[in-house]
């Protein structure tokens, strides 16, 4: 086996294990420090939001009234699914259809929708950087609770100044943990950036 | 030992992936003959054969042997076959793959009755560039891979070697993406799993610029198809069509037609716009994910078990730089595939080192400065021996060495032997096709200081009634036969385009041999 071949067994093998699904899996790149601007974003109902709303400003965050400033959670009032889903019939490039032709009506079709795929991933990078410009917001806090029964909860922030991932973590919950407890440890890893 | 043996199954894998059988390299179509025409047909499959076998990516087979294979299998020459015709490509290369090319020069002034030059419509630069689209079919996948390489006409051909070197089977990747390269990653992922892989990438000092995991949905594998094929002018990767229509009809002024001119201008401006169009826009939006998020690259990933696939954008210019459809994951469970995309988007390319490809290029240089022979020696052709049993014939004798000559004058430089000394010298020496052998060769050499010999045979097929041309070269100075070719042709105009083709193939056996001296 060549010095080459080796490097890469290792590396393939260093890359499945860090792959390896945990639940109770996290990195952090830098610390998110108290009195930023955030935003929380987190599914559930609004007395829900509330509580954790609550904890980020007791961790000493500046918690931006977004997803917060009226009476509609974001299931009731956006469907991001809805706007994405476009009906597709055909594919030119199915090997599976003999004749495989090309009219110039499907070409335009399904070139429609590839553009869909990307502008779509675009518009959501355009939105959240409004929140930057627009509500001087620095630090977007996704939060899922909703998994609580099924035992896990994650969060994700993203840096809008870079657009850059800088916190990733699947929580497991134990059998002590709440609400408090669980976002606490999340503030805490935040605020530590390790 | 399980792990240890997982590695090396994994391995093994790995390098079924880097193996391809035989390239084969077909049709390149030119808009008229021109210098640069002839050495990119001449030339850069002699020295693709060179970078291949260095870079041990398999062997190239030669238009000429590939012509035959396709001639005999009655499959016509193009630059792009029709699915069926793939198809029937695909037995012939044996997994192989073939490479097929339309080369797009600035045609030369025209000129009017009186001999003077008639300005063109279009504005031609003054460094004309030349533009040559590649298409490469691999009968293993089923799929094409079409580059475009606009390069100078003195540094074509290498250019067209370092894009077509890092093709790998089912891989292709222009230069591997890193750890800390910048990623906007696009993948159907459920969040708990999205959360895994973006540690995962984290993890490995990429930097992840998230697209997928902006919010809380997540899109489907479905939703992902059809990006799997994408037709662009840089690089496309698609598998074959059959193009029945590329603009929409006309407008039929019929009675009964019910569509207005309004209605059809703006499905016409539909297809102007997505169509003509889908590559500018496809690159603004590339642009503006860039812009806006800081990102090198945005990656695509589809893992999706035998049907996954994976493609990486260059973000500055707005082109693909990866694609690839299948990987040596230890299973299909998505982790491990996108664990084994993120591999093998690291994996080193399998090509030449930039000293190897200037060295290549030196040699290239060095043959262009000794003119389109690149310093071949005299070339004696024979008249072709009458096997027909039948006057009615015996005129092609001299004919077919004349076309011959007059073709491959067409296509390379070289110094006939003097006409006279060998014809004197062949008609004593080689009185039938028996009477060639290493002594005799060595007697015509002497005699007449040729290095290369050409002559053959014709004959009538008492099956179709063409005639079929044997033709042979002989390389005068090992003293020994080269190459040759069999070819079948009615009477009739065809028989030029055969006698093209005869002298192509003759061409390039010549080149063959003497990059086999030099190598």
């Amino acid at each position: 086996m060549t010095k080459k071949s080796i490097i890469l067994a290792l590396s393939v093998v260093a890359f499945f294990t860090a792959c390896r699904s945990t639940r109770n899996n996290y990195v952090i790149k830098e610390a998110i420090p108290k009195n930023s601007n955030i935003a929380v974003l987190v599914e559930g109902e609004n007395d829900f939001k509330n509580a954790v709303f609550m904890e980020f400003m007791r961790g000493g965050y500046d918690v931006k009234a977004f997803n917060a400033t009226d009476f509609y959670t974001t299931d009731d009032v956006l469907d991001v699914k809805s706007l994405k889903k476009t009906a597709f019939v055909t594919n030119l490039f199915d090997p599976k259809n003999p004749q495989r032709q090309v009219a110039v009506a499907d070409k335009v079709f399904e070139n429609i929708y590839k553009l869909h795929i990307f502008n779509f991933e675009n518009l959501k990078i355009e939105m959240l950087q409004s929140l930057q410009k627009k509500i001087g917001i620095r630090y977007v806090v996704l939060l899922s609770l909703s998994k609580w029964d099924a035992g896990y909860t994650w969060a994700r922030v993203i840096k809008l100044d870079t657009m850059q991932l800088v916190y990733v973590q699947n929580y497991s919950v134990g059998r002590k943990d709440d609400l408090k407890s669980v976002i606490a440890t999340m503030i805490d890893t935040m605020q530590k950036g390790k | 030992m399980k792990r240890a043996l997982g590695i090396l199954t994994l391995l093994a894998v790995s390098n079924a992936l880097f193996a391809t059988g035989a390239t084969a390299i077909g049709t390149f179509s030119r808009r008229f003959d021109s210098p640069v025409s002839k050495e990119i047909i001449l030339r850069f499959p002699i020295f693709l054969s060179k970078a291949y076998t260095r870079a041990k990516k398999g062997r190239v087979m030669y238009p000429n042997e590939f012509s035959k294979l396709r001639e005999e299998k009655q499959i016509a020459s193009r630059v792009i076959y029709t699915p069926d015709e793939y198809s029937q490509i695909s037995k012939l290369i044996d997994g192989g793959n073939l490479l097929t090319g339309e080369i797009f020069e600035y045609a030369e002034k025209e000129k009017d009755d009186e001999g003077n030059d008639i300005e063109p419509t279009a504005e031609i630069p003054e460094k004309k560039y030349v533009l040559v689209r590649l298409y490469h079919y691999s009968s293993t996948t089923g799929k094409i891979s079409s580059f475009t390489v606009y390069s100078k006409p003195e540094t074509v051909v290498i250019d067209l070697l370092r894009t077509v070197l890092p093709l790998e089977k089912d891989r292709y990747l222009s230069r591997p993406i890193t750890s800390a390269s910048k990623l906007a990653v696009i993948a159907p992922l459920k969040a708990v799993e999205l959360n895994d892989f973006y540690i995962s990438l984290l993890s490995q000092n990429f930097k992840v610029h998230p697209l997928s995991g902006l919010d809380f949905e997540a899109s489907s594998s479905a939703d992902l198809r059809l990006a799997r094929h994408l037709m662009t002018q840089r690089v496309s990767y698609y598998s074959p069509l059959l193009v029945e229509s590329v603009t929409p009809p006309a407008l039929s002024a019929a009675g009964d037609n019910e569509a207005n001119r309004a209605d059809y201008n703006a499905f016409a401006s539909i297809v102007a716009n997505k169509d003509y169009n889908f590559e500018k826009q496809l690159k603004t939006i590339l642009g503006q994910i860039r812009s806006r998020t800081g990102a090198e690259y945005l990656l695509l990933l589809n893992p999706d078990g035998k049907n996954s696939f994976a493609r990486g954008f260059d973000l500055s210019t707005g082109g693909m730089v990866w694609y690839q459809d299948s990987f040596p994951a230890k299973s299909g469970a998505d982790a491990d595939v996108l664990a084994s995309m993120i591999s093998e988007m690291q994996r080193p390319l399998v090509i030449l080192s930039e000293e190897q490809l200037n060295k290549i290029a030196e040699e290239k240089d060095r043959m262009s400065a000794q003119g389109a022979s690149g310093g071949l020696a005299s070339v004696a052709i024979l008249d072709f021996y009458d096997r027909t049993n039948t006057p009615l014939y015996t005129w092609l004798a001299s004919s077919l060495s004349i076309a011959i000559d007059d073709s491959m004058k067409k296509i390379f430089e070289y110094d006939r032997a003097n006409e006279k000394k060998s014809f004197e010298a062949g008609s004593r020496i080689f009185r039938s096709p028996a009477d060639v052998n290493e002594k005799t060769l060595k007697e015509f050499q002497t005699a007449t200081g040729a290095d290369y010999l050409i002559f053959g045979f014709y004959s009538v097929s008492a099956k179709t009634g063409n005639i079929v041309i044997e033709s042979k070269i002989y390389d005068l100075v090992k003293k020994k036969e080269i190459g040759g070719s069999t070819t079948e042709s009615p009477v009739d105009v065809r028989l030029f385009n055969v006698v093209d083709e005869i002298s192509q193939g003759i061409v390039q056996d010549i080149f063959s041999m003497t990059q086999q001296q030099t190598k």
